[in-house]
């Protein structure tokens, strides 16, 4: 019977290397969550008219510009492979509209129990959340497409493209609260909230503060996710190599 | 229901939403780990000569 090993050597330095920083990314992100989130509850002040439950903010912004770091990953790794065609572009590429796609749907969840007490609704069709439904959407349509096509020379070119056209989408949610009026959205930093915005607060320097170690926190845990993500596209390529009869090394 | 419990149950969300995509990514890991495994375990059985009805 054939035994089988948890750890299985898959050769190849960018494995070896990245399996170093994706532990080290690993143990900083728990630390820093940590610290984040017992300041997230303990240090900052309670808002004025929301109270406790604009806590939430602290790590639902985070989440969101995190994930607008890893479809920015898609488009920067887009963009490098169709200038030079190697398999491990497309891996970031894969990786980062993965973990975009999940720091969204944290950001959109934590938003959504945020919005009930403030707004009194869990969802409704306002600019922000319309236009990052949209963008969610287009990435998890990247996604399918990857799934369809067999071929990976041509699935990485395919989805080269997708991802770079997808990224128009990023901007217009960042600046969907800032050129349309009517928006209960409010708007904290690089513009004004609009008159109907609900929920907008003015933060004091401890709020400062932590939003700033649970934005180091979050983007560090993002890393983390990244990284370990394309190792696990670099061992796959490893399988489809040894599968194709490919030498062992 | 309170603020504290749409605080906490936000937090909740979004950490389950991280938890699951880690347990997600440890399953697939561990897949390629075991087929890995078991290519090679059949290439060393090729190369040896040795049949398992031998």
């Amino acid at each position: 019977m054939v035994q089988v090993q948890q750890s299985a050597k898959i050769p190849g330095a960018a494995f070896e290397k990245w399996r170093t920083w994706q532990t080290r990314l690993g143990w900083l992100s728990v630390v820093l969550v940590v610290i984040g989130l017992g300041m997230a509850f303990f240090y900052a002040p309670p808002e004025a008219t929301m109270g406790d439950v604009y806590r939430l903010f602290f790590f639902h912004m985070p989440a969101a510009i995190a994930g607008f770091a890893g479809f920015f990953v898609t488009f920067v790794a887009s963009i490098a492979y169709l200038v030079e065609r190697t398999a491990e572009r497309d891996m970031w590429a894969v990786a980062g509209a993965e973990t975009g796609i999940v720091f969204s749907l944290a950001g959109i969840l934590g938003g959504m129990f945020w919005a009930r007490p403030v707004w009194n609704v869990w969802w409704t069709w306002d600019a922000r959340l319309t236009s990052v439904t949209i963008m969610m959407l287009t990435y998890i349509a990247y996604m399918m497409l990857r799934q369809a096509i067999d071929d990976p020379e041509r699935r990485a070119r395919f989805a080269a493209v997708m991802g770079i056209v997808a990224f128009v989408n990023v901007p217009l949610v960042w600046l969907s609260t800032r050129w349309i009026d009517r928006t209960i959205h409010p708007v904290l930093f690089g513009g004004e909230s609009s008159e109907t915005a609900q929920g907008d607060l003015a933060l004091t320097p401890s709020m400062e503060i932590t939003l700033m170690v649970c934005m180091v926190a979050v983007l560090v845990l993002f890393a983390y996710f990244l990284v370990r993500r394309v190792r696990l596209e670099m061992a796959r390529a490893e399988l489809s190599r040894l599968r194709e009869g490919g030498e062992i090394s | 229901m309170t603020n504290a419990v749409y605080l906490f149950g936000g937090y909740i969300a979004m950490g389950m939403v991280y938890l699951l995509y880690w347990w997600s990514l440890r399953q697939r890991e561990r897949f390629v780990e075991r087929e890995l495994e078991l290519e090679r375990e059949h290439e060393r059985d090729l190369h040896s000569g040795e049949t398992p009805f031998a």
